[in-house]
């Protein structure tokens, strides 16, 4: 392993720069779009009917009882046979949501019922409906209580993304892929694509940190919380 | 022709089982005590120990296992050492497992309120330390 391998690597630094923002992309909007379901999914299988609590509790335990690999592979190559196709990127993004959309309910429900009921009650007492009073008096403090355990789910869902490259979704282990079996040098194009995602991951989890401060903690901090 | 049944795909996934239950306890196992090992280095030398361990928990939680999996396959062959994917497979799945072990159980330790159970448990002469 000399210097000169790692430059064989570098030389293909379009398909790495490729490769890292699809990464990006394929977090952010399944983290979005994961979040958003999942909080909506917490809320149902809190207050809403019998049979949507019922369906919610079957579809997390389903997801988070299988692997992920399992879940791409079914909705990339199961579902055509069913008339249900779409391209790599779109089923990647589909099954990185449904994944994280599975944690990120129990991590929401977790925090809603450590929420006392009273101030669901409060809330509703001074006129507000009951969406208004989940979504603007439940789910803030919720959210704070739960948000280290969130961002490492978050986390998890970035470093998940990697298995889409089996489905030739040209993101940053793709691009290793490539360029190994292209240079024959797999050992160091490895090792770059696992620095670029470890820095990912740090910067990631900072960037979730800050919003923590900002977003999370900062406006519905309330006195002796934090 | 070979047409292949229902049963025959059935037949070959459940031949399969096995191996994911092998895997599963050996990254059990072998996870369990590197993250022991890590855990006492931890808390015995928050100086020394700790930094570095908090160092290996960022590295493997903050890359992909996939990664993992391919650069120590390819990695241990690079050094000149024949490896098996079975065995590269073993060594990395128990070290993935040990970084999220070692984080959780020093949690674990952490919520055990230090005043009260482990000056106990020291003073009764468990030779259990307590700073």
């Amino acid at each position: 392993m000399t210097l000169s391998a790692f430059y064989d690597v570098f030389l293909s630094w379009p398909s790495l720069l490729d490769g890292f923002t699809m990464t990006i992309m394929l977090t952010l909007v399944s983290s979005l779009l994961g979040v958003g379901l999942g909080t909506l999914c917490a809320w149902a299988s809190l207050q809403g009917p019998k049979f949507a609590r019922w369906a919610i509790r079957c579809y997390v335990e389903f997801f988070r009882n299988t692997p992920f690999l399992g879940q791409i592979f079914f909705i990339f190559f199961g579902l055509p046979a069913l008339g249900l196709k779409m391209t790599s990127v779109t089923a990647a993004i589909v099954a990185l949501t449904i994944n994280l959309t599975a944690y990120a309910t129990e991590i929401i429900r977790a925090g809603i019922e450590a929420t006392p009921r009273g101030q669901f009650e409060a809330a509703r007492a001074l006129g507000l409906r009951p969406v208004q009073a989940f979504f603007l008096v439940v789910v803030p403090p919720a959210f704070q209580r739960v948000w280290p355990a969130m961002t490492s789910q978050l986390v998890i869902i970035l470093l998940a993304s990697a298995l889409c490259s089996q489905i030739s979704v040209a993101e940053l282990s793709y691009a290793a892929n490539v360029i190994a079996s292209r240079t024959f040098r797999n050992f160091e194009a490895y090792i770059v694509v696992t620095a670029l995602y470890l820095l990912l991951a740090i910067l990631f989890r900072e960037l979730l940190a800050w919003i923590g401060r900002r977003l999370i903690f900062g406006n519905f901090a309330t006195a002796g919380q934090r | 022709m070979i047409e292949f049944t229902t049963w025959d795909v059935f037949r070959n996934l459940l031949a399969a089982v096995p191996w994911t239950i092998y895997l599963s306890l050996i990254a059990f196992i072998g996870g369990a005590s590197v993250s022991l090992v890590l855990l006492f280095l931890r808390l015995g030398s928050p100086r020394v120990a700790a930094p570095l361990v908090r160092m290996y928990v960022q590295l493997f939680q903050g890359t992909p296992l996939l990664m993992q999996l391919f650069l120590v396959y390819f990695g241990l062959a690079l050094i000149g050492f024949q490896t098996t994917p079975l065995l590269a497979a073993s060594l990395c799945l128990s070290v993935y497992a040990s970084a999220y072990l070692t984080e959780t159980w020093y949690g674990c330790v952490l919520a055990v309120p230090a005043s009260g159970r482990r000056r106990r448990a020291s003073g009764s002469g468990t030779g259990i330390r307590c700073d």
